[in-house]
């Protein structure tokens, strides 16, 4: 209901902006004076606007995080229309593209990993977290709507993937907390975790306080079916013994063992000052009510949860900070340094490079209701940002006037989606095939959890006891196993050593699918009756569709084949007919992926003139290129260590904004030998097609304006017929790329 | 004037501390330099290590079936206690190798931690800290280039081996303290030759064209950034082109060594090690997963220790030959110990309670039994060792300052290995 609402409202803020505009001066103008005023104040001058070359090649990159290929850089260079600077922003914003740059800056804010509490069992979560931001994003949700539903997010990944918020912290409510202040005031008040911040104005109680909001957001893996299981039975028995207890509980969690890490719940849970509490204003434990401590007070009423109450201060356009921040923010992510930086730590001291521009630029953030798109194409659209580089590096904690943005470093996604940009058509088209990966692994958890969550108390004690009992079996054959194994041993013999070792895998194997038998299968089948007796409009809330329903009947008819013969390897929790339920479910897109595949391949070996003695790079360039220079933005999050992004600085996503653009050996060993560049170099690359049947010096022009968004100047072509004089055998096509791949002009953004 | 060798160490300490924080920052903070840490340990201590090999057992190493098994008793399933030349010191049946070597180890029985689970524990262990969202701590080899730089400016100082993304590296230290990740010891450094066919008259020709061509825009933007690229490039190449890359090749190493060893991953990793520690590679760590070992302990651990057993033996034994094993501290470590109860699967759950390490070299004295369990290895008895006392300890050989504290980026205050304690029990 929030989402229509504020978007309706947002239509008509914009409506009325628009009409206002008319009257008013234009924003992007309006940042211009501010900018030459400051400026002037210091008697300091702009620097002189860019070329088209450098302007197209920075307003890529800083949208879409990519250099523009050679065809968007002719197209723009050639156009003679006077608003084509404005055109090519409004063009470029919104786009897929942009959605993926976007999303790099968003990850790197929110820590976001593909296993996002640390686990790989919680990649379903994960990646439907990264999914929800990529959406968040492509619709431009305003950003104050966006972080209300994340700090306020509880219930299962699969009905509200914004958990991911409180998943990224899992069993971590007080430094979540912290990172909310951080990362959305800009305050760090991490200090005052223990004590009183010794820099700033935070008392450890003012951190208590905040922290109460939302301390009642658990993220656990259990499940209120246990307890109740539990009293069920006492109800029944009477006293249950410790170790029935114990035996209940470790078959209960082999149950809930696949849905781990996908539940955000709202409690009561009552938040305590520590034991050690040193300060006189309270005792050490004692129960801290939720209190904020800036700005208006958060308006806490009975009938709502107070993560709510904080959620509507956090996001106000009253909060003194929140707006601040995201406008500072913005304002960094164009010129590559803030008016206060650093942004997440904004003390009253730190000083303020342009206090009024800053403050215009808050109140131009409410106005634009929070709407990234149009804040960022506001700021892109003044002549401040079109302007040439500075040629000095700002000196930290002195203030910079902006007489242009400062010259960076690409980041490591800018130079990875580059090179994807020169070697694949489409760089920018998302990925469909991870997208439906991670509806897969979403659905899978899902799937299990409607095998559950809807059980009555009765039906998990009967389960779980009937798990236990396998248990119990399962161990007296791990047992004999076992005795096996030790009996190979004192043989020497490692062919039986490792024949009976493989015995004991396949035990567990044996559990795992005795459990989708007996609980899950049972439980779904149970359900899709249910579905199949269903009257008119009467709604079941399940995944299990036809198809998957014809799987699982398939599966009950043969019942008990699912105990494993002993060739199953790897055998996990959500393999057997589980997996196959969500194949069917999932089966049409996934055909529509490979068939849109083999067409793409059909049409490429057509129109790229694919020669018989050629077929073999095109199959590996399609197999392996094409599916690994995907954008950093549809890769693993972050890439393993190694990966050439995490050599370029790409986060680690373990610390808030943790990318670096530092240099290192390992860089300029993966420009100079890694295996990156044969991509870009490969003959079925989108550069080194458009220089098939060219000249030598067109192949230069292409190369230019491919990597550098220019033509070589003629000191440059009288360098290269230098070199190729002075020795004709060394210079080859794919050298040139590698060349220009190690120059400084290639990395840093002017 | 004759300086004190301690004061000048500390001279050197406040200025570096200088440089890396600016002074402002500093200055900003009286009296808190010396508040964090103060009077944790003997500030005076000269180094008995120059360089660490750290090797680190992922998952939790069950101290009954390696470093502290008790003779018979439920808790020891079928593994048996196996006694040394060494009067009190006695190794499992699993480590038969290591045991001869007993003259060089000291054990540690009495570590406790307060993590009880893989990622926290190994988190702390690496950096005397508890896992927190909002900081990333220094992992030991980080503090020690910090501290004392390299020793071999061609190649990086500090080395980790084996495949561990959750790392702590440099932590909120600059990221060019952060170990260089070698996953496979076999492969070396990565990108360290020239692509494919690449002839070398072709890379430089390449190579000089494209210094020729950056001239200009260099030039323009004379800046630290750009300037940073000028200098990687030159390093890299020296690199490339240098003897000490052979530091990474296990090519250098003959096939009866590599069989010492062990020919698996852990086994070459410790090869790798004594290599780069040659080359002046002064921390160095291995990692060995496959620990965890809930199911079918008693499988699981002494096939574990078969390559354990082998690399560490080889690695004593390979360190004293050749000189190194007197200023080299040899470190076995893990994030906890494993429970005295045997579970329904045949294995053992995570006990941070009471576990075991070791150390060797390094002016560490050998033949060392230190601290003690029950008898079933479930508590401490006595000289309990807490993790940031283990760190403290490496910290106190190498001769860095324990209680020197340094500021993060967000001006939290951190030493080396927090509040622990040295024990300097261990030094001869």
């Amino acid at each position: 209901m929030r989402v229509l609402l504020s978007t309706f409202i947002l239509f008509l803020s914009l409506t009325a902006f628009a009409d206002k505009n008319t009257k008013k001066v234009d924003p992007s103008l309006r940042i211009d004076q501010l900018v030459v005023k400051n400026l002037n104040a210091s008697e300091l001058k702009p620097n002189r606007m860019t070329s088209d070359e450098v302007f197209v090649r920075r307003i890529h990159l800083d949208v879409i995080g990519r250099i523009p290929t050679k065809a968007e850089t002719l197209t723009f260079l050639e156009s003679k229309d006077p608003e084509k600077r404005s055109k090519l922003i409004g063009q470029l914003i919104g786009s897929d593209g942009y959605v993926s740059h976007q999303y790099n800056w968003w990850a790197e804010l929110l820590r976001a990993k593909s296993a996002i509490a640390g686990n790989n069992q919680s990649t379903p979560a994960g990646m439907a977290y990264e999914q929800w931001l990529k959406k968040s994003i492509r619709e431009n949700r305003p950003f104050d709507e966006v972080v209300y539903d994340l700090v306020t997010a509880s219930g299962s990944s699969w009905d509200n993937p914004a958990i991911g918020y409180y998943l990224r912290d899992y069993g971590m409510p007080l430094d979540n907390l912290a990172i909310t202040s951080q990362v959305f005031l800009g305050t760090q008040i991490v200090c005052a975790q223990c004590h009183d911040h010794p820099f700033d104005e935070w008392t450890q109680m003012d951190y208590y306080h905040l922290a109460a909001f939302t301390y009642p957001q658990v993220t656990t893996n259990a499940h209120p079916l246990q307890r109740k299981a539990i009293e069920l039975l006492q109800k029944k028995k009477g006293k249950v013994s410790a170790d029935r207890k114990k035996i209940l509980g470790r078959a209960f969690s082999e149950i809930l063992f696949p849905v781990r890490f996908n539940n955000v719940v709202e409690t009561e849970r009552k938040l305590r000052l520590p034991h050690d509490y040193q300060y006189d204003d309270s005792k050490p434990k004692a129960v801290v009510k939720p209190a904020t401590f800036m700005g208006p007070e958060a308006v806490i009423s009975d009938t709502q949860p107070p993560v709510e109450a904080f959620g509507e201060w956090l996001t106000s356009p009253d909060n003194p900070r929140f707006t601040k921040v995201i406008a500072n923010r913005m304002w960094k992510k164009a010129f590559g340094v803030g008016l206060i930086d650093p942004v997440d730590d904004l003390k009253p001291n730190n000083p303020v490079a342009n206090p009024e521009l800053l403050d215009y630029l808050t109140k131009l953030m409410v106005e634009v209701d929070y709407d990234l798109q149009k804040f960022q194409q506001i700021i892109f659209n003044t002549k401040s940002y079109q302007r040439e580089s500075s040629l000095k590096q700002p000196t930290p904690g002195v203030p910079y006037h902006f007489a242009g943005p400062v010259l960076r470093r690409m980041t490591a996604e800018q130079i990875w989606d580059s090179l994807v940009a020169m070697t694949v058509d489409n760089p920018d088209t998302p990925s469909k095939g991870r997208e439906l990966f991670a509806q897969k692994k979403l659905a899978t958890v899902q799937l299990i959890a409607e095998a559950i969550y809807d059980q009555t108390p009765g039906e998990f004690l009967r389960n779980g006891s009937e798990v236990a009992e396998i248990q119990k079996q399962l161990s007296e054959e791990i047992d004999s196993a076992l005795a096996k194994v030790l009996e190979a041993r004192e043989e020497g013999d490692p062919d039986k050593i490792t024949e009976a070792q493989q015995e004991t895998n396949v035990i567990r194997q044996k559990l795992y699918a005795q459990v989708a038998e007996k609980v899950y299968r049972e439980e779904l089948a149970k359900k899709a009756v249910l579905v199949a007796s269903a009257g008119d409009g009467e709604e079941i809330d399940t995944l299990i569709d036809d198809d998957a329903a014809a799987v699982l009947e398939e599966a009950s008819s043969m019942a008990g084949s699912m105990s494993m013969d002993s060739t199953t390897k790897g055998y996990g929790r959500t393999d057997g007919f589980i997996k196959d339920m969500i194949e069917a479910k999932f089966a049409g897109e996934t055909a529509a992926i490979r068939a849109d595949r083999e067409a793409q391949e059909a049409k490429e070996l057509v129109e790229w003139k694919v020669k018989k003695k050629d077929r073999n790079t095109f199959k590996t360039f399609n197999k392996i290129v094409k599916r690994r220079m995907l954008r950093a933005s549809e890769l693993s999050q972050p890439t393993a260590p190694g990966h050439f992004l995490r050599e370029f600085g790409q986060s680690d996503r373990e610390l808030v904004e943790n990318s670096s653009d530092g240099a290192s050996i390992t860089q300029a060993l993966a420009l100079l030998n890694g295996p990156t560049l044969g991509a870009a170099t490969n003959r079925f690359s989108v550069l080194f097609r458009s220089m098939r049947g060219e000249t030598f010096t067109d192949r230069l022009d292409t190369i230019y304006l491919t990597m550098l968004s220019r033509k070589p100047t003629p000191e440059e072509l009288r360098i290269f017929q230098r070199a190729w004089k002075s020795d004709p055998e060394s210079g080859t096509v794919s050298g040139i790329v590698w060349t220009m791949l190690n120059t400084r002009q290639f990395l840093f953004v002017e | 004037m004759k300086i004190d060798s301690d004061l000048s160490r500390r001279h050197f300490v406040s200025n570096a501390a200088k440089t890396f924080l600016g002074v402002s920052a500093l200055s900003a903070a009286p009296g808190l330099m010396q508040a964090a840490g103060a009077g944790a340990s003997p500030l005076k201590q000269v180094a008995t290590a120059k360089r660490v090999i750290y090797l680190y057992m992922n998952g939790g190493m069950s101290h009954l079936d390696t470093l502290d098994p008790k003779s018979g008793g439920e808790a020891m399933g079928p593994t048996k206690r196996v006694p040394s030349k060494v009067d009190g010191l006695a190794l499992s049946d699993n480590l038969p190798l290591v045991s001869r070597q007993a003259e060089h180890l000291a054990i540690i029985n009495s570590m406790t931690s307060t993590q009880g689970a893989h990622k926290q524990g190994n988190y702390y262990m690496h950096t005397s800290y508890e896992l927190r969202s909002s900081i990333r701590h220094p992992a030991m080899g980080a503090w020690l280039q910090k501290y004392k730089g390299r020793s071999n400016p061609t190649i990086p100082g500090n080395v980790m081996i084996g495949n561990d993304s959750t790392h702590p590296g440099s932590g909120f230290f600059e990221s060019s303290l952060s170990p260089l990740m070698i996953q496979d010891p076999e492969g070396g450094l990565q990108n360290s030759v020239m692509r494919g066919k690449t002839t070398q008259e072709q890379f430089d020709f390449h190579r000089n064209l494209a210094e020729e061509l950056d001239k200009p825009f260099i030039e323009k933007y004379d800046q630290k950034n750009v300037r940073a690229y000028t200098d990687m490039y030159a390093d890299a190449i020296k690199l490339m082109r240098s003897k000490d890359l052979a530091a990474f090749d296990l090519d250098g190493e003959s096939d009866s060594m590599k069989t010492r060893y062990g020919k698996n991953p852990f086994g070459l990793g410790c090869l790798l090690a004594r290599r780069l520690v040659e080359y002046g590679v002064n921390f160095v760590e291995v990692s060995m997963g496959g620990w965890d070992t809930h199911n079918s302990n008693f499988v699981n651990v002494p096939e574990q220790c078969q390559s354990l057993d082998a690399a560490l033996s080889t690695l004593l034994i390979d360190l004293e030959r050749r000189g190194l094993l007197d200023e080299t501290l040899v470190v076995l470590a893990t994030e906890f110990g494993r429970t005295p109860e045997i579970n329904a699967n045949e294995g053992r759950d995570h006990h941070p309670q009471a576990f075991s390490c070791l150390m060797a070299g390094g002016g560490v004295k050998g033949g060392t039994v230190y601290g003690k369990t029950d008898e079933r290895g479930g508590k401490v008895l006595e000289n309990a060792i807490k993790v940031p006392d283990l760190n403290a300890t490496i910290g106190y050989s190498l001769g860095l300052p324990l209680d020197q504290v340094l500021y993060s980026p967000s001006m939290r205050p951190f030493t080396l290995a927090d509040k622990g304690k040295p024990v300097v029990e261990l030094f001869g």
